[in-house]
């Protein structure tokens, strides 16, 4: 069931109303209420994979269980491997299995159907990627002391399968999102009220914005031959800003829905294109992903040291890897490791009149719409990789961009629509320190001229949707 | 984020339904009035997809020919031309898995029917299929009654306004406050369709050859061989229930044949060769450069206007009335 899909506007209002109805009862009451949601929801995908997300949390729940109860370290390490190998090895199989064999019979000049481990023909459940980081977190997180064990299975159930986030993030840490399933939930009106307006926000950026440069996109991406220069870097300055609303729009409406069922996710976006340098860019683009990879993979490989190449070295694996987490494809790796690459220069220490610093301390000093163009710049460009079938036709474009290949004719192919884009950067500019653009539309204006704002938002909406494209990050 | 401090917890029900759910149904009931009233009025537009579904609940007893493709096909074969009774229901970014699925709707009901038009055009078979959010599924859910979601269907999948609303926003403007409305025939045919690229550059073939034009050139051997596979699983289909297959490929003109990639011509010349000799009885009418057409067939390098289509229809014709 897809955000923007009229038959999650039928579901929606059911759940409200179930969730709210049975509230007066008790907790646990609302929760199943959420649990029974939840699976109906996975399940109108493919409800096979539902056994899949069930014995990950079971697996999960019982080593968390376990964990305190080890008596030596040996113990307590065989138990969370037993959570290390289920989570990452499900992904593997059904994420990495056949690219990772493509890529060894390759490198072996094999012919893998020739041999045991041929490929596989699986499909990629909706969502793996981030419900089992959401499991694995909360296994290291009991094994290293830092939250106590769920100690009741249905709550646990409901922290794994949470619908509004279970399908793409925000990919919430069991220490934010796990005590709420436990306490008792009343209504926030306020809260409430202010996730409708972050799914109209949502909405806004997915329909109207991402579908409609995906148009563009897929337009000249399906053929770069044939288009020059400017077209090319159009597109792919589009694409960023197609995955960027794509994906913060499914997080806003992911984050909104939340609030009508009284809980609140973590926030996982920040207006990333405001970025001075790309290291801040992985501060505020898809943060809840950036907080993972930095707490159970970088910190333990860095270990707080301050030399640079530890540092670097920590920086390849962890970005390298996030590349991956995106997808089985080499494409996705050099996408990571593009930006290890470049933070990494942003990161050179050098002294200067006796003091160390390094370009992230220049590009602070430097005007705004400078370091925005500079970092503007290496993400685009590396967006290009993200974007690309494969490294080939990256380096492709890259290569035609720069040679300046002239672009007849330059068509904006969506029009006047492409005007959205700024549209949606000034309104989220002025309004940056708020998790939206919507957040004090009530204090700051009346009924008639808020309501109207809306309708003009639903408009949009309605008027301008681009064709009905798959939220981009279900696919990781 | 709401201020936190600013306490507005209720913990009734009725208190919920008074002071949220209340001004919330009040703001969505003109939003669902317009939208049912969008709704109803875009159900009765007259469109191609509402005529052939009326061809196809009225006349299925006679149909003896069924068209499938895209809008080059769509635009090229108008049944009143042909001498049997013919169901075109090819459409715009149509492609074989929708082909396939609408075959499958609509085969037990047309008793009669001999006879099957399949497009197979110079980049078919390394286009990627439609995906599973195609947005045409609640047209052909609504007009021709067929389920093509791979799933069961609900009330609201034959939404049309709901499953496009910017095209079908659009079309509304174009019905009810402009003055260019299509020419259906009974048949969904649009007779009065001119407009296009070659109109505008008043047919006049030197700036047409240097108007810049964009066609699909990506190669795909991974598409070839699953499109390939599933094009032979249709005619498999076909040839099980005593059908004949007609595979056609429209004209063009010199502006977009000559910028074809000949690679991907050549695979799908090898591919359909493979099949006239796998498939006894296929019959085969590729017109992309056929040099009887003139420019003034054409609304743009790869979709005839309606005179190119008398012509290409008539040529079918005589192809179907072979034995």
């Amino acid at each position: 069931m897809l955000f923007n899909s009229l038959s999650f506007g039928f579901f929606l209002p059911i759940a409200f109303l179930v969730y709210w109805a049975v509230g007066r009862q008790n907790i646990r009451q609302q929760n199943l209420v959420l649990l029974v949601a939840s699976y109906i929801f996975y399940g109108l995908w493919d409800w096979r994979f539902l056994s899949l997300i069930f014995a990950s949390s079971i697996v999960d729940y019982y080593v968390g269980i376990l964990l305190p109860k080890a008596k030596s370290k040996a113990r307590k390490n065989s138990i969370l491997a037993l959570s290390v190998v289920w989570n990452l090895g499900v992904l593997f199989i059904f994420k990495y299995y056949n690219f990772f064999i493509a890529g060894f019979s390759e490198l072996f000049s094999l012919n893998a159907d020739e041999y045991v481990f041929s490929s596989l023909r699986v499909i990629l459940p909706v969502g793996l990627s981030f419900y089992t980081f959401q499991t694995l977190s909360y296994s290291i997180d009991v094994y290293r002391d830092r939250i106590k064990p769920s100690k009741n299975l249905l709550n646990f159930l409901c922290f794994v399968s949470f619908f509004p986030q279970l399908v793409a993030g925000p990919i919430e840490r069991a220490r934010n999102l796990l005590p709420q399933f436990d306490k008792e939930r009343k209504f926030d009106l306020e809260l409430a009220k202010d996730g409708l307006r972050q799914i109209l926000w949502g909405l806004f950026k997915k329909v109207v914005v991402a579908d409609n440069a995906a148009v563009v996109v897929n337009t000249i991406y399906a053929s770069p031959e044939d288009h020059g220069s400017l077209s090319l870097l159009y597109a792919s300055v589009l694409f960023f800003f197609q995955i960027y609303c794509d994906f913060a729009g499914y997080s806003d409406i992911a984050i909104g829905t939340a609030r009508l069922f009284g809980f609140r996710l973590s926030k996982n976006f920040n207006i990333p294109y405001l970025s001075r340098s790309v290291a801040e860019f992985w501060q505020r683009w898809h943060i809840t992903l950036t907080k993972w990879f930095t707490d159970y993979v970088y910190g333990p490989l860095a270990k707080n040291s301050y030399n640079f190449l530890v540092r670097s070295g920590a920086l390849f694996v962890d970005m390298g890897l996030i590349g991956l987490w995106h997808g089985a494809n080499w494409t996705f790796i050099v996408f990571g490791l593009f930006q290890a690459f470049t933070i990494s220069i942003e990161r050179i220490p050098v002294t200067i009149k006796g003091k160390v610093v390094n370009i992230n301390y220049y590009l602070t000093k430097m005007p705004l719409g400078l370091t925005v163009i500079y970092s503007f710049t290496l993400i685009m460009t590396s967006c290009i990789f993200f974007r690309s079938e494969n490294l080939d036709m990256a380096f492709f474009i890259i290569g035609r961009i720069l040679e300046g290949v002239p672009s007849e004719p330059f068509s904006l192919e969506i029009g006047w629509r492409v005007l959205f884009i700024p549209l949606l950067i000034l309104m989220e500019y002025f309004t940056r320190n708020q998790d939206h653009p919507f957040v004090k539309i009530e204090s700051k204006t009346g009924r008639v001229a808020r309501w109207a704002m809306y309708y003009l938002f639903i408009f949009f909406i309605f008027r301008y949707a681009g064709p009905k494209e798959e939220f981009i990050y279900f696919q990781f | 984020m709401p201020d936190p401090k600013k306490s507005s917890s209720i913990s009734s029900f009725k208190e919920i339904l008074k002071r949220f759910v209340r001004p919330v149904v009040l703001f969505f009931i003109p939003v669902v009035i317009i939208a049912t009233v969008l709704e109803l009025m875009v159900a009765k537009i007259p469109s191609t997809y509402s005529l052939v579904g009326e061809q196809l609940e009225q006349e299925a007893e006679n149909i003896e020919v069924a068209v499938f493709g895209s809008s080059q096909i769509k635009n090229s074969i108008n049944p009143e031309f042909l001498t049997k009774n013919t169901l075109n229901i090819s459409s715009s970014a149509q492609h074989h898995n929708t082909d396939y699925k609408l075959l499958q709707g609509v085969v037990d009901r047309l008793p009669n029917l001999k006879t099957v038009v399949f497009e197979l055009s110079y980049g078919h078979l390394e286009v990627p299929h439609n995906s599973k959010y195609y947005w045409k599924r609640p047209v052909f859910l609504k007009y021709y009654g067929i389920n093509t979601f791979d799933r069961a269907t609900t009330p609201a999948d034959s939404l049309l306004y709901m499953s496009h609303p910017g095209f079908f926003t659009t079309q509304l403007f174009d019905q009810y406050l402009r003055d260019s409305l299509p020419a259906f025939n009974r048949f969904g045919f649009d007779t009065g369709n001119y407009k296009g690229r070659f109109k505008r550059l008043g047919f006049d073939v030197d700036s047409i050859m240097r108007d810049p034009l964009n066609i699909s050139r990506r190669e795909s051997l991974k598409i070839l061989e699953y499109n390939t596979s599933y094009f032979k699983e249709m005619l498999d289909f076909c040839y099980d229930r005593g059908l004949s297959v007609v595979i056609i490929s429209p004209p063009t003109f010199a502006n977009y044949s000559e910028k074809r990639d000949l690679n991907t011509l050549q695979r799908r010349d090898s591919v359909l060769a493979e099949l006239k000799v796998n498939y006894p009885g296929l019959r085969v009418l590729i017109a992309e450069t056929d040099k009887r057409y003139l420019v003034t067939d054409f609304r743009n390098g790869n979709h005839l206007n309606p005179d190119g289509a008398e012509k290409f229809t008539k040529q079918l014709d005589s192809l179907l009335n072979t034995n």
